[in-house]
């Protein structure tokens, strides 16, 4: 494989000005709707798609790529900085994120979260290169028994992430179970939960979901309480994080990373699952999990990471088999079929330029994204300054379009407002909206895998066992599940004994 | 305060102003139509294929009828939510549709739709349709139609993909079986790209292609051998026989077709077909069409109306004998 000679196609394609100008463009949109929290990058990307029908694909992609993995990093920041997730996949960062920031670190929060991010970008679109091909061929061995035990595997992480009670949590990833379920039944072409509403028929769509229960609760609780603005805005000079932060967080950069870009490569993973993993993964071998939730630095490095080396591994499936493994894949996907391109495994051989000209971009990308988020962060952080009585009402409207124009529907704005009380509600009963959002995007994909499966075996439940990548699964499932249990009774108890104290 | 009220005249003025724009086009309309931007209501997301051929065909429309047309994408519900959305207009020639015939000829037999598939639309033209490919992996023993019969016989229980329950694909498959004697195991997957990649990981034996299969075609990773929901052969494969050749029954194919609210004023209307018309015949939508692999059939009038009425009736027939209970 010549892979210097595709570097070097890929590099004489990204500094073409057209393409470098694109570059930009979609990292600086990328970081702004980022840091803007309400509109994340999908609604962002159906929005401009018709603008690339005039331009040439490989510009249109690189274009719409920078934004995807531009709000990666932009995501971040209002985690940190105000506990509002600026999109879906920052969501996690807000545990400790906001905690270092009301600690005063957030300067050091927004550098690690930069600095992994960088890192991780970087590690993904070499790994692009160079395992794309042979990960082709890993990618293909996962039929529907495996898709099903790699999402009991995901059930199972998601008990981990239960920050205050496993019986609430498991109560909310019910629900998102039961939402999971409403539309069309795949296998029967039955509505299923869709009370006669045309526009439910595809379910509950995720980002009014998403929006309702993460930026609409938030804005709600935070009307409700005096405002402490000053406290985020404090200290955000200090961003280089010291020689303590670095050893605590090297590792979890690293490891975030491989998780990250694992779980990107898989259909339906994508960059939230991928957070949520591993800061599940920080968490359980840390050697102070009390730590967590309460401004470890490691909770804000490994998902910052992890999302972003998400981002790039998501390229894989659909530039070499043409299967999008997330929304985000699927509008880009729409944006090469316009242009006469079919991602799929003659993608390479047939369009050199577009594929390794794309891949060079975000490493190009990648460095532009560092120096707009390290030096100008003082600029976005400007951005979060503006009072919030104007603040909410404009992320309150950025939400409102943000759900409308998905798909031009006006019921997607309705749910969004009715989640955003009910995830009000929620933590003011403190029931975490995460689980719930997990489990209701898991659920789809684990009931299809299942009842393929079943299609395929007779019914028989052997084949879950019987292939050794479902069999792994499973294990690695039930492992974490024991393994779980000790720890967690443990910290049950050690919550009692403080209960007890404190009365 | 001064600001504020001097804002609020501007604000008054400002909507006296759009109040006026917006009540022009009644205050004109005895000229000639169009005098105002059209919408075209897209059944599917942006960039599918309907959405792709959609916007194509606005473009054109676009310089014949000389105002914008802009393409509203109303995707959901297998294309139920935009057929709705066009069936509850005014049917003024302002806002129209562009839908798969499934959510008119189908649908009604498998959900609650919130239209009357038959009365509630003005058909305009039919420009393509959907034909579906049985296909198998390029590498496979079975080099054509009766080498898989004589398998399937001697393997009942191959396993295929399709883009979902109840699709065209899916019928035509499961009317070869029935016609030839064979049982399959199907796969519902959400879309047909689903399917056919089951197909390459090798964890389905063979896909019912509705139109995605040709990318694979081309590229040879796939062999093509039977084509369905389709009158004759496809003159890109002319070697491939149809279902109707080996003396089976078929599922009629879906066409995209462009529509309006019924009760379409007639001078309108015919405006609108010949536009399109026009345009469906062009070099450039060829091109259009060619790019994401679907043919070129073009249906008007009452030979449409004839061509959805029947798909309706068989549909209405076939589905009941699946046992489909609505």
């Amino acid at each position: 494989m010549d892979f210097l000679g595709n570097m070097i196609i890929g590099f004489g394609v990204a500094f073409q000005p057209t393409n470098l100008m694109f570059c930009f463009l979609g990292c600086f949109v990328g970081t702004l709707i980022g840091v803007l929290p309400g509109i994340g990058p999908v609604g962002t990307m159906a929005i401009l798609l018709p603008v690339t029908y005039g331009i040439n694909p490989t510009t249109a992609i690189i274009m719409l790529a920078g934004i995807y993995y531009g709000a990666q990093y932009g995501g971040s920041t209002t985690s940190i900085l105000v506990n509002i997730p600026g999109e879906a996949a920052s969501v996690i960062t807000t545990l400790d994120g906001y905690q270092m920031a009301l600690q005063g670190r957030a300067g050091p929060a927004l550098g690690i979260a930069a600095f992994g991010s960088f890192i991780a970008g970087t590690i993904g679109v070499i790994g692009l290169m160079l395992l794309a091909p042979p990960l082709v061929s890993v990618a293909l061995r996962f039929g529907p028994p495996e898709y099903f035990s790699l999402m009991i595997l995901g059930f199972v992480v998601l008990t981990y992430l239960a920050q205050k009670s496993m019986a609430k949590a498991l109560l909310t990833a019910g629900v998102g179970i039961i939402l999971g379920t409403i539309g069309l039944d795949t296998m029967t072409g039955m509505p299923r939960f869709t009370f006669n509403v045309p526009e439910l028929l595809d379910g509950i769509g995720l980002a009014p979901l998403a929006m309702g229960l993460f930026g609409i609760s938030e804005i709600l609780l935070n009307v409700e309480k005096r405002i402490k603005q000053e406290l985020i805005t404090t200290n955000v000079r200090n961003l280089f994080p010291n020689l303590e932060d670095w050893r605590r967080s090297i590792w979890a950069i690293l490891r975030g990373t491989g998780a990250g870009f694992f779980l990107g490569i898989l259909p339906g993973g994508g960059a939230v699952l991928s957070s949520f993993v591993s800061y599940a993964l920080e968490k359980r071998i840390s050697k102070h999990p009390e730590q967590f939730g309460k401004g470890a630095i490691e909770g804000v490095a490994a998902p910052e990471s992890a999302n972003n080396s998400a981002a790039q591994g998501a390229f894989i499936p659909l530039l070499t088999l043409g299967i999008p493994a997330n929304v985000v894949m699927a509008i880009l996907l729409g944006a090469l079929m316009i242009h006469n391109i079919t991602p799929g495994p003659m993608l390479v051989k047939e369009h050199p330029q577009l594929f390794w000209g794309v891949i060079t971009s975000m490493y190009l990308g990648n460095i532009m994204l560092l120096v707009l988020n390290l030096p100008l962060i003082g600029l976005w952080v400007q951005l979060l300054r503006v009072p919030y009585s104007l603040l909410f009402p404009l992320i309150l409207y950025i939400c409102l379009i943000g759900a409308y124009v998905i798909n031009n529907s006006v019921i997607d704005v309705g749910i969004m407002l009715l989640f955003g009380v009910i995830g009000y509600l929620m933590r003011k009963f403190d029931y975490e909206p995460a689980p719930l959002v997990l489990a209701y995007v898991l659920t789809p994909l684990l009931e299809n895998a299942l009842r393929q499966s079943l299609i395929l075996s007779g019914g028989t439940f052997g084949i879950f066992i019987s292939r050794p990548i479902s069999a792994g699964c499973l294990i690695a499932a039930l492992l974490l599940l024991f393994s779980s249990l000790l720890p967690f009774f443990r910290k049950k108890l050690a919550k009692m004994a403080e209960e007890v104290e404190e009365a | 305060m001064n600001s504020i009220g001097f804002h609020r005249r501007v604000l008054f003025a400002a909507v006296l102003l759009m109040a006026w724009t917006l009540s022009c086009p009644s205050l004109t309309s005895a000229q000639a139509y169009p005098t105002k931007p059209i919408t075209i209501i897209c059944s599917s997301g942006a960039g599918a294929t309907t959405d792709i051929t959609a916007r194509a065909l606005a473009s054109g429309a676009e310089k014949l009828l000389g105002v914008p047309i802009v393409v509203d994408n109303k995707g959901g519900g297998a294309h139920t939510v935009g057929a709705s959305l066009v069936a509850s207009k005014k049917p003024d020639g302002y806002t129209l549709g562009v839908i798969s015939a499934g959510a008119i000829t189908v649908r009604p037999h498998l959900l609650s739709i919130p239209y009357d598939a038959l009365k509630d639309f003005t058909l305009i033209n039919q420009f393509s349709r959907y034909i579906g490919g049985l296909c198998v992996m390029n590498n496979s023993p079975l080099k054509n139609i009766q080498d898989f019969i004589a398998y399937a016989k001697s393997h009942p229980g191959l396993s295929y993909g399709s883009s979902g329950v109840y699709t065209q694909q899916h019928l035509a498959v499961e009317l070869l079986a029935m016609c030839k004697g064979l049982t399959f195991k199907h796969v519902p997957y959400k879309s047909g790209a689903e399917a056919n990649t089951s197909l390459i990981g090798g964890h389905t034996d063979f896909s019912a292609g509705s139109g995605q299969h040709i990318i694979y075609l081309k590229q040879g990773v796939f062999r093509m051998l039977l084509v369905y929901n389709a009158e004759k052969r496809d003159p890109r494969y002319p070697n491939v026989p149809t279902l109707k050749e080996l003396g089976c029954d078929d599922a009629p194919a879906l066409g995209f077709i462009t529509v309006g609210p019924k009760g379409l004023p007639d001078d309108v209307f015919r405006k609108l077909r010949d536009a399109f018309k026009k345009v469906a015949a062009s070099p450039e939508f060829q091109k259009t069409l060619d790019n994401v692999d679907l043919p070129y059939d073009y249906l008007e009038g009452a030979e449409l109306e004839k061509s959805l009425l029947t798909q309706y009736e068989w549909y209405k027939v076939f589905l009941k004998k699946m046992g489909v209970k609505k």
